[in-house]
């Protein structure tokens, strides 16, 4: 699990990469049927994946909340990535995950909201559901107006580490 | 797959810009990746070949899909994620365990979404399949989206 979510992490980070070559106009593509342009998408997407971590983790990254901010430009995006990654990296410090610990609570949550109680397996697999699901939703938009998106597999993610090789006879 | 049996027949063949082909082509390569994923785990090819090119009924589909779906669980159960798998019958990049179910998941994810959003851009409401909507559907979870 902590490696699916290493590689989600990796992959938000190739994708803002790759936004970073695109014009303002570029950035403000999309396409019907999916959640918005390509940079409130990815904002989206960073400031839900700080939201799953607070849950998880009981503590706020940072002392500002990372809301929804429709206005978020690429540096502020870009900035956040890295309080995601180190989350994801203490949320599993003390070993495996206990998926059935219940949750009763989120740092984040506003006075006026009311409580959810979960499993924490829940906001695990909605984190890696949730950047795959936007991430493609960019990568559409990107492709439907001619600009190749960047691979975002496990595969090239896995071959960076050296976990996909050539194989060697023995 | 499920929802998708609703529908009209013809709105198999809708399309959106960007995405991987047709609803019907879309869901066909997810299952298939999915056959040849457990086919690397397991060395066991579960239900027919699906092949490119081919039409099979969604029923027949969802048939295989849920054949292959109870596999991967019982992969991800009780397998070695560090266990070394050499693909392409021995002739291939060598990967391990881990490495093809994070991958399994990336992929469904991936395709699942341009489903969802040939659906969304042909003014069909796409059903939720967000980890959300399956604690509510599996009964342990009240959240929203």
């Amino acid at each position: 699990m902590l490696r699916q979510l290493r590689h989600d992490v990796w992959a938000t980070d190739q994708l803002i990469a790759r936004c970073r070559q695109l014009t303002t106009e570029q950035l403000q593509l999309s396409v019907p049927g999916t959640y918005g342009t390509v940079l409130r998408t990815l904002q989206h997407v960073v400031s839900s994946d700080e939201g799953y971590l607070i849950r998880l983790l009981g503590v706020r990254l940072h002392e500002q909340l990372f809301r929804h901010e429709p206005d978020a430009g690429l540096d502020e995006i870009a900035a956040h990535l890295p309080h995601v990654a180190d989350a994801v990296e203490r949320l599993f410090a003390a070993g495996d995950l206990d998926g059935d610990r219940l949750i009763r609570d989120t740092p984040a949550r506003r006075p006026d909201q009311p409580r959810s109680e979960m499993n924490a397996w829940a906001p695990v697999a909605q984190f890696v559901h949730h950047g795959n699901d936007h991430r493609a939703q960019i990568a559409t938009t990107l492709s439907a107006h001619g600009i190749e998106p960047p691979d975002l597999q496990v595969w090239p993610y896995a071959m960076e580490l050296g976990a996909v090789r050539e194989a060697k006879d023995t | 797959m499920d929802f998708c049996r609703t529908l009209d027949e013809a709105r198999l063949d809708d399309q959106a810009r960007g995405t991987y082909g047709s609803l019907y082509g879309t869901l066909q390569h997810l299952v298939g990746a999915e056959q040849w994923y457990v086919q690397l785990l397991t060395s066991d090819l579960i239900g027919a070949r699906i092949r490119r090119g081919e039409r099979h009924t969604l029923d027949e589909l969802m048939s295989i899909a849920a054949a292959i779906g109870a596999r991967e669980l019982a992969v991800a159960a009780s397998d070695d994620p560090d266990r070394q798998i050499v693909m392409d019958d021995g002739k291939g990049p060598r990967t391990t365990v881990g490495v093809i179910l994070a991958q399994l998941v990336h992929h469904g994810n991936e395709h699942r979404t341009q489903a969802t959003t040939i659906l969304g851009s042909n003014g069909v409401e796409p059903p939720a399949v967000s980890a959300w909507a399956y604690g509510r559907a599996a009964g342990i979870s009240e959240t929203g989206e």
